[in-house]
C-alpha cells in the first residue's frame, strides 16, 4: 500500500498558523531589513542567501520525506505490518505539512552551484522526486529495528534543529516533532 | 507570556506531577513500580531545575498546592497508569510554550528535552502518541 502523504489538514491549524509572537518577530525582522536595506550598496547578481530557518525547514521536510519513504518501503516489503505502521506514517505526514507551512523554505540549490555534493549522506534536502526507495530487510524484526533506529536518529536531529532555529514558533514545532519521533521509537518496540 | 510566567506555569505543572505520581505509586502494579519511581524522580529533578531558573531571574518559584484534584478515582493499577498518562500529556504544552519563549539555548534545551521525555513517558503509559505533543489538544 502507498502511504503517500495522508495529512489531516484540518488538524494542522494551531501549529501551522504563525503565532502572534512569530508575527511580531517577523515584523521586527522585516523592519530591520528595511532600515539597513537603504544603506546597502547595490547587490551583485548573487541572490541573497536563504534565511537559516528556511534552510532548516527544507532540511526537516526532506528528513520527513525520507522517513515516509522508509515506512512505505517497509510496509510494501512486510504487508503484515502495513496496518500497524499506517498511524506512524500519518503522523510523519503531519510533521511534513506543519513544517512546510510554518514559514518560508529554501528552494533546492541548483546542482551547478553545489559541485561538492557527495552521493553519501548530505545535508541537502530530499525533494519529493529525489527520495529513493530504501532497501528493507526481509526479516521483519530487523525491518522494525531499522525503523526504530531511524526514529531515534530523527528525534536527535530535530532537537539539534530546534536549538538552531531562530524563530521560537519553529523551535516549538521541531521540539514537538522530536517528542513524537522519540515516542515512536518506544511504540515500535512495544508490539512485536 | 513572559519567560518568568512560562517557567512558573511549567513549575506548577511539575508540582502537580510530583503529587500525582505519589497517587499513582500507591496504586500502580508491581510491574510498573520501576517506571513510576523513575518518573517521580525525574519530575522532582525538573521541578528543582525550573525553580533554580526562576531564582536566577530573581523570581519566587510558585509553591506546590496542598492537594490537587484528580479527574477520576484512582483505585487500581489500570486507573493509576491512566492518571500517569494524563499527567504527562497535560505537562507537554507547558514545556512546548517554554521552548517557544526561551531566549537562551540552555533554557530552550531544558524545555525541549523535557517535552521529549514527557512524551516518551506518555507513550509508555497510554500506548499512543499524537503527531505534535504539546501543540495538539489534550483530550481528558
Amino acid at each position: 500500500m502507498s502511504y503517500g502523504v495522508p495529512v489531516p489538514r484540518a488538524r494542522v491549524n494551531r501549529a501551522a498558523r504563525p503565532s502572534r509572537r512569530a508575527v511580531i518577530v517577523g515584523a521586527a525582522a522585516v523592519s530591520l531589513t528595511a532600515c539597513t536595506g537603504d544603506d546597502s550598496p547595490p547587490a551583485t547578481d548573487d541572490p541573497p542567501p536563504p534565511k537559516p530557518d528556511a534552510v532548516l525547514r527544507s532540511r526537516v521536510a526532506g528528513a520527513e520525506r525520507t522517513l515516509l519513504a522508509l515506512y512505505a518501503a517497509t510496509a510494501a516489503r512486510h504487508p503484515s505490518l502495513s496496518e500497524r505502521l499506517l498511524p506512524f506514517a500519518v503522523r510523519h505526514g503531519r510533521h511534513l505539512a506543519v513544517v512546510e507551512t510554518s514559514g518560508p523554505t529554501a528552494p533546492p540549490v541548483p546542482s551547478t552551484s553545489a559541485p561538492t555534493a557527495s552521493p553519501g549522506r548530505t545535508d541537502g534536502s530530499p525533494t519529493p522526486e529525489s527520495v529513493q526507495t530504501p532497501d528493507v530487510s526481509a526479516d521483519l524484526a530487523t525491518a522494525v529495528a531499522v525503523l526504530r533506529a531511524a526514529e531515534r536518529a530523527a528525534a536527535d536531529d530535530r532537537i539539534a534543529d530546534c536549538l538552531n532555529s531562530v524563530d521560537g514558533a519553529l523551535a516549538e514545532i521541531l521540539a514537538a516533532v522530536a517528542a513524537c519521533e522519540a515516542a515512536h521509537e518506544v511504540l515500535l518496540g512495544r508490539q512485536a | 507570556m513572559s519567560i518568568t510566567d512560562t517557567l512558573q506555569a511549567a513549575l506548577a505543572g511539575e508540582h502537580a506531577c510530583v503529587y500525582g505520581y505519589g497517587l499513582v505509586g500507591a496504586h500502580a502494579g508491581t510491574r510498573d513500580e520501576p517506571a513510576v519511581r523513575a518518573a517521580y524522580e525525574s519530575h522532582r529533578a525538573r521541578r528543582d531545575l525550573l525553580a533554580a531558573q526562576l531564582r536566577a531571574r530573581r523570581a519566587e518559584p510558585v509553591a506546590a498546592l496542598p492537594a490537587y484534584g484528580v479527574p477520576f478515582a484512582v483505585t487500581d493499577a489500570v486507573t493509576a497508569s491512566r492518571l500517569a498518562g494524563l499527567l504527562e500529556k497535560r505537562l507537554a504544552p507547558l514545556y512546548a510554550d517554554l521552548v517557544a519563549v526561551a531566549a537562551n539555548p540552555v533554557l530552550r534545551e531544558l524545555a525541549a528535552d523535557a517535552l521529549v521525555e514527557t512524551s516518551v513517558r506518555s507513550a509508555g503509559w497510554t500506548g499512543g502518541i499524537t503527531a505534535l505533543p504539546g501543540l495538539d489538544p489534550v483530550p481528558d
